[in-house]
């Protein structure tokens, strides 16, 4: 029987990895710096209009050792000028999630903010931070956090499906099921994060 | 009859409810230092709970199962509501005290300020500084059927778990500016990429809704904690 997916959310497209970043859960026996290289900064080009960016932390990034533990990390050079928004998202990846740990660095290195682990949730199934930019910020750094990697959260998604079968010569059938399943990801220091800048929206 | 339509379409529209969020507006303390007493507005909010079966096989036949979907869920609406009313429970009084608690956990002032709105939706006007003594609003509105007990489908692995679907705003008393303005959902069905998502307690569940009248007052409880959680995710929003 053919069956024409209408709409809803397929439970599959919600826990199917997104491909491609091989989760890490231990750094150990790399050698890592005290602080991260400011010069190997991505800058991110951006001119008014929403703009997104690969953030993907894969285990070939570079590490530092904080007093946490050795963690991976990206440094992104932040435009300047104005007031935008900075939405930071990692997905699931293979069963896995990094949960970010955000600075917000002056020029000089120097950390002006930095983001709580608090302060991320989870909008659908990613995990995200959503904050404006400040004039006196000119890095932002994305590392790992030591302190879950290798624990586990579970989350429970609802969803339902729609589905057309047709019935007879020429008429059809909307089928309508339900899904309830538990997402078991566990945190790792590598994952796949965008990075999007976009100016402040308008409220309706 | 006309009733009971008019709740088959409401049913229909509550998905594409789900799906017209506004923008998502992130707070920013260090450029609002000024806010630091917040007044809770009354939240718009059905007063009755709504125990939504998500999916069944009724929605397959058209506007006559509809209407019998309606007539079920309206029964199990009355039946959980009264174990609300039983317990004296008002969901706006107890979301605007979670609020309250959750902007004071967060180093805000936080008062209730009673508020009359003639339709859903934010506020189109609000009240001034002057007259409630307070630096911003936070204005609570509902997201389609709100609150209550949802179950993606029949059967007991698809138990009913309890959501709460709210949008938030935060707006300085003194000029009506927006400071914040997102989407919270604990037990969200189907998921947007743009809201906020609580996953609900999985110890939350009753495997059908006869066990979930069976056990009223776990139910009853467990809603309680899930609109505190949401509520304490609406406090982080603006810490």
């Amino acid at each position: 029987m053919m069956l024409l997916l209408l709409g809803g959310v397929t439970i599959a497209s919600l826990l199917s990895p997104a491909p491609g970043i091989q989760p890490m859960f231990d750094l150990k026996g790399r050698a890592c710096a005290a602080a991260p290289d400011l010069t190997t900064g991505q800058s991110l080009p951006y001119t008014g209009r929403e703009t997104s960016f690969d953030g993907d932390i894969g285990p070939a990034a570079p590490c530092i050792q904080t007093a946490q533990g050795a963690v991976l990390y990206r440094v992104f050079q932040l435009p300047a000028g104005g007031t935008y928004v900075v939405t930071v998202t990692s997905e699931p990846s293979g069963g896995a999630i990094l949960l970010p740990h955000l600075l917000l660095l002056g020029t000089s290195g120097e950390v002006k903010r930095e983001i709580a682990r608090d302060d991320l949730m989870y909008r659908g199934r990613a995990l995200s931070a959503r904050f404006r930019s400040h004039a006196e910020e000119g890095y932002l750094v994305v590392e790992s956090d030591p302190r879950v990697v290798g624990t586990s959260v579970s989350r429970v998604v609802e969803s339902t499906n729609s589905m057309v079968a047709p019935v007879g010569v020429s008429g059809y059938v909307t089928i309508h099921t339900g899904n309830d399943e538990t997402m078991q990801l566990t945190y790792s220091h590598t994952g796949k994060v965008e990075i999007v800048l976009e100016p402040m929206p308008d409220p309706k | 009859m006309s009733r009971m339509v008019g709740r088959a379409a409401a049913m229909a529209a509550v998905w594409v409810l789900a799906a017209c969020a506004g923008p998502e507006i992130p707070f920013d303390r260090a450029s609002a230092p000024e806010i630091k007493t917040i007044g809770v507005l009354t939240p718009d909010i059905p007063e009755r709970p709504t125990v939504r079966l998500a999916s069944d096989v009724g929605q397959s036949f058209g506007l006559v199962g509809g209407l019998i979907d309606a007539a079920m869920e309206s029964k199990r609406n009355d039946r959980f509501g009264a174990v609300l009313i039983e317990h004296n429970f008002s969901v706006g009084s107890t979301l605007s005290q979670d609020l309250v608690a959750s902007l004071k956990a967060h180093g805000y002032g936080a008062k209730q300020v009673p508020v009359y709105r003639s339709k859903s939706g934010f506020l189109k006007s609000y009240p001034t500084a002057a007259e409630t003594g307070v630096d911003a609003f936070l204005d609570v509105s509902a997201v389609g059927i709100g609150y209550g007990y949802v179950a993606a489908g029949i059967g007991s692995s698809q138990p009913y778990r309890p959501f709460v679907w709210l949008d938030c705003k935060l707006v300085r008393a003194s000029d009506a500016s927006v400071l914040m303005q997102d989407r919270v959902m604990y037990n969200p069905v189907g998921e947007g990429p743009k809201q906020i998502t609580i996953s609900p307690d999985p110890t939350y569940q009753f495997a059908d809704f006869d066990t979930l009248m069976a056990g009223q007052e776990q139910a009853y409880a467990d809603l309680q904690a899930a609109l505190r959680q949401t509520a304490n995710q609406m406090g982080t929003l603006v810490r």
